[in-house]
């Protein structure tokens, strides 16, 4: 069960890998556009999970555990990405990179994508939650 | 729909249509693909991003590196017909701002060519 009151656990997925990023993207669209999303923010949703996940199985352990709850009161869709990674490094910072940077556009992109990110992160893992607004 | 590269080569571009989604384990065959294009001489690239359903920022860090690697071998590239999310993605990130999207392939084509 989801610790936070007020919110009702939907679904969860342990040790999500690479080979699972595909269908992971498949539920977070479904389960966004249950929720109420429109299209253009459940894939927006979408992006953003994928960017985090993508983040912890290239730079933590490769795999991440990822739950995703509707918080009723809230009326907030709520995604956590957890790993036991070393945590994010101080140089990562979100900003947007040059449009002709190769990389290090995931963060800017989930932080411009999301109602709302926070990010609790450590040399025991990273804890990422993904708020979107519903209705 | 599952990923798919295919190379339609035209006179003097070469048009790369992109189909299904584009993340950290497919980006580097279209990458891999483009590259070989261009070591063969072909650095005049369209990219048709029609089929293209989902691009995250491993596929955008694909795309970049097609760009810079074009420019280095006198070539250049354009990107046709994003799917709305993809092209939303490329104005989020300044990438709409360097390297030229149009509305269709034969405009893209005309451009580069």
């Amino acid at each position: 069960m989801n610790a936070d009151s007020g919110a009702l656990p939907v679904v969860t997925r342990r040790d999500v890998t690479v080979a699972e990023l595909e269908s992971l993207r498949r539920l977070v669209r479904g389960i966004g556009r249950d929720a109420g999303l429109s299209l253009q923010r459940a894939e927006e949703l979408t992006l953003a999970v994928n960017e985090v996940v993508t983040n912890a199985i290239q730079h933590a352990t490769g795999r991440a555990d990822v739950s995703i709850s509707r918080d009723d009161a809230a009326q907030t869709l709520v995604v956590d990405v957890v790993d036991d990674g070393d945590g994010i490094p101080a140089s990562v910072t979100g900003e947007r990179p040059e449009p002709v940077a190769i990389g290090g556009r995931g963060l800017y992109l989930v932080r411009l994508l999301c109602d709302r990110v926070h990010i609790d992160t450590g040399a025991e893992g990273t804890r990422v939650r993904l708020v979107m607004a519903l209705g | 729909m599952a990923f798919a590269v295919s190379v339609a080569d035209a006179a003097s571009v070469s048009v790369l249509a992109v189909e299904g989604e584009l993340d950290m384990t497919t980006a580097p065959q279209l990458a891999e693909t483009a590259e070989a294009l261009m070591a063969d001489g072909h650095g005049r690239l369209v990219l048709d991003l029609g089929g293209l359903t989902f691009c995250d920022s491993a596929g955008l860090g694909a795309i970049v590196r097609i760009f810079r690697q074009a420019g280095d071998v006198g070539g250049s590239l354009a990107i046709a017909q994003p799917t709305p999310i993809v092209r939303a993605v490329l104005d989020l990130t300044g990438m709409s701002e360097v390297i030229m999207i149009y509305p269709n392939v034969p405009e893209a084509r005309a451009a580069v060519g």
